[in-house]
This record gives C-alpha cells, sequence and structure tokens, in this order.
C-alpha cells in the first residue's frame, strides 16, 4: 500500500472486523483478518484492542476453548456508534478525493 | 528462542506496569501463540520482533495511547519509534522502486499523513496541522523520560487516557481534522523521521538497559554515594583530628610549662625537665594546629579543584563524543 494511514482507521478497520461477529472474535483471528486488507505488524494490534477497549468501544469476555481461556472481544454499542462515525467520515473522506483525482471539483 | 523463553522475556520487562495490565498483555500474547498454533510459533515470534519491542509497544500505549505512534506506510503498519534504521532503508527501498516504475511520476506525488485523531487541543503533537517536527521530537523525548519514571507515569496517564477518549467521543466529526498534514515529496519526511526514529530508538534501548540494569545499578550507585560522602566525612575527620591534637598538645605542654616554673625553686633539675618537655609540646601543638590550618587552606581546596576538574572533563569528554 502506498498511502500511510492514521490510527483512526486502523480503529475503524478492527472495529469493522470484530463487529462483523456477533459472538465476538479472538486477537489472533482479528490480525488475521486486518492483514488481509493491510501488512500490519503482529505486535500493533494489541495496542489497538487495548485502547478501544479503554474507549468502552470493545468489550473483553474470557470465553472456555480447547480446555483454555480465550480472550473474545465484542463491539459495544459506543462502539457501533463510532464505527457508524467512521463509516460516515470514511464516505466523505473517499468522495473529496474521488472528486479531485476525477477533476471534477474545482472548490 | 522459543515461546516460553519469549514469555519469560516480556514478563520480566513489563515488571513495571500494573499488575492488571501485564497479567491482560501476557494474557493476550499466550493466546495469541495458542491460536497461531505450535507450528506457526517461529513465524510468530519472527514477526514480533523482540520481547523488548513488544514490552516498549505495551509501555508506549500505556503512557500515551497510541494515537500517533504508528502509522501505514508502502510495507504495510510501522511505528516510527522502534523502527531501525536498517528498516528505514529498506523502506525508502520500494519506494525509489516504485518511483521508477512511475517514472519520476511520484516526484509530484504527495505523502499523506495522519496523526493525532483523538486529541484535537490536549496531548503531544495534537491540534494544528502546524505542529513541526521538531516539537514531534521533543514530545518523543518527553515520553522517554516517562519512562524512566515507571510505574507512576503510567498510572498518570492512564488518566490522560481516558480523558483523550472522552474529548475524543465529544469532538465528533471534527475527529479526523486535526493532523492531516500533507508533505511533498518523501525525501524531506524521510529525512526527519530519521532523526527523530534514531533518537527514540536511542531513548527505548537506553530505557531498556537500565532496567535490566536494575539489578545492580542500585547497590553501585550507593555504594559510589556512600564512598564521596565517607570520604568527605574522613577528610572532615583528620581536619578536626589534627586541630584537637594540637590545641590539646600545645595546652598539655602550657600546664607542664606553669608547673615547671613553679617547682623551679624547689627542685630544680626536674622543674628543668618540665618546662623542656612542656615547651617541646607546646611547639608540638603549634605545629599540629598548623598542619590543620594548612589542610584547611591549601590541601582540601586543592583536592576540591582537582575533583571539579576530574568531573569536568568527563564532562568536556561527552560532549565533544
Amino acid at each position: 500500500m502506498i498511502f500511510n494511514t492514521g490510527a483512526a482507521l486502523l480503529d475503524a478497520i478492527v472495529l469493522a472486523i470484530v463487529s462483523k461477529e456477533t459472538e465476538g472474535t479472538y486477537g489472533y483471528k482479528i490480525t488475521q483478518d486486518v492483514r488481509r486488507a493491510m501488512d500490519v505488524s503482529e505486535s500493533t494490534l494489541y495496542p489497538v484492542l487495548r485502547r478501544l477497549q479503554k474507549e468502552e468501544c470493545l468489550e473483553a469476555y474470557d470465553m472456555q476453548f480447547d480446555g483454555r481461556n480465550r480472550r473474545y472481544y465484542k463491539v459495544t454499542e459506543k462502539g457501533m456508534a463510532q464505527l457508524n462515525l467512521y463509516k460516515v467520515e470514511w464516505k466523505n473522506y473517499a468522495k473529496k478525493i474521488q472528486d479531485i483525482f476525477e477533476g471534477g471539483a474545482t472548490a | 528462542m522459543n515461546r516460553s523463553e519469549f514469555m519469560a522475556e516480556l514478563r520480566k520487562l513489563l515488571v513495571s506496569i500494573p499488575e492488571d495490565d501485564r497479567e491482560e498483555a501476557l494474557q493476550y500474547y499466550e493466546d495469541y501463540f495458542e491460536d497461531a498454533g505450535s507450528e506457526n510459533e517461529e513465524h510468530v515470534i519472527k514477526e514480533l520482533g523482540s520481547p523488548e519491542k513488544v514490552a516498549s509497544i505495551i509501555w508506549m500505549d500505556a503512557r500515551e495511547g497510541s494515537q500517533e505512534s504508528g502509522e501505514f506506510t508502502e510495507t504495510g503498519y510501522t511505528d516510527v519509534r522502534f523502527e531501525e534504521k536498517e528498516h528505514l532503508a529498506c523502506r525508502e527501498n520500494p519506494v525509489k522502486a516504485s518511483r521508477k516504475a512511475e517514472k519520476g511520476k511520484t516526484e509530484n506525488a504527495y505523502s499523506y499523513r495522519e496523526n493525532s485523531y483523538a486529541t484535537e487541543g490536549q496531548g503531544v503533537g495534537s491540534g494544528s496541522s502546524e505542529t513541526s517536527s521538531p516539537q514531534e521530537g521533543d514530545g518523543y523525548g518527553q515520553s522517554g523520560n516517562g519512562y524512566g519514571q515507571g510505574g507512576s507515569g503510567y498510572g498518570q496517564n492512564g488518566s490522560d487516557y481516558g480523558q483523550g477518549g472522552s474529548s475524543y467521543g465529544q469532538s465528533g466529526s471534527g475527529y479526523a481534522r486535526g493532523g492531516q498534514r500533507y508533505r511533498q515529496g518523501r525525501h524531506a519526511s524521510g529525512e526527519m523521521r530519521t532523526n527523530k526514529t534514531a533518537k527514540v530508538i536511542m531513548i527505548a534501548v537506553l530505557v531498556i538497559l537500565v532496567l535490566r540494569a536494575f539489578g545492580w545499578l542500585v547497590p553501585a550507585a550507593f555504594s559510589v554515594i556512600f564512598g564521596i560522602v565517607g570520604g568527605i566525612l574522613g577528610l572532615l575527620g583528620c581536619l578536626v583530628g589534627f586541630a584537637f591534637a594540637g590545641i590539646g598538645i600545645a595546652v598539655a605542654g602550657i600546664v607542664l610549662l606553669v608547673v615547671g616554673i613553679g617547682g623551679l625553686v624547689s627542685m630544680f633539675a626536674s622543674a628543668i625537665l618540665l618546662i623542656g618537655v612542656g615547651l617541646l609540646m607546646l611547639g608540638l601543638g603549634v605545629a599540629f594546629f598548623i598542619v590543620s590550618v594548612k589542610l584547611c587552606t591549601v590541601v582540601y581546596p586543592a583536592l576540591f579543584r582537582l575533583a571539579v576538574n576530574l568531573v569536568r572533563k568527563i564532562f568536556v569528554r561527552r560532549e565533544v563524543a
């Protein structure tokens, strides 16, 4: 990917990925899913998840899996609101860029 | 390094953060290894990098939130704080390659960078797009200091963090505006980043070294301090001893002198002896006293100057280096 992207987009992508799973999903899977879109290092996802958790956009809970506890993440209501905000912002942003690229806008 | 060594190392490096945070981070990475499966263990370790790197990311995050810690580049998400110089070098390569491919078109390309979406108007590097690179450098330096403080810095930041979160919610749709910045040309930004990165790496390495050396650093520092204090006390004792010895001997000499003069008539020979000894002791006492005064006025200042010069030399050499 040529374009540099800030933490907000990463937050948005993580929220979107987690929100797809109604039962919640776990760290390794989130990382793999994010990595389908962009080449994130494996050590960068933890701080993102943790931040989203602190901002109460994600909630974590433990569930038994394969005889051990696995930490799952789920999007909260606040997280959903945040995600929607991100989606709107992204749409506007993408549209502006698109307009410039297509040469329509002169404003 | 295998998984258990990696985890043990990580645990050691995280001792300075609150237990809850530590356990959660460790749990996360245990899970991560578990879910990756033992066949991917080596790959995961390679991907994660060193335990030091993982630990510093956790720290940094705890301290300032990672709102502006990282960015995506053509080689993926990178964190300027931990990138090493070699990595930077590699990172430039794809750009050069793509430049060749596009035959100079990228010369005109804008490199887009966004940061600090959350803390508009507060915190490091937040707010206006005027924020310049040197300032950011300072910011990083500050965060380095924070690490030195360890646990307390962390706690403080927990609350900073919360603030950031709430202002985030309030700022609503404005979240993405503050830090958007366009920069022309990759070279300029690349160079600036190199400086910043070098600084940050140095700080991180220092912090880790200090943390690792903590085991012997404290006793060593104590022994040095006690050594210096002991030396000073010794010198003082020496001074006081000489002075008092001088006074004591002089007083004894005077007493003998007086007794000798008193007995001059009744027992002449021993009186003369007493007077002689008294005079000798008086002389000796005065000599001791003079020595102590000399110590005070000549030797100690000289010693002091010597010490100051020594310290100054060390500092000067450091500055030169």
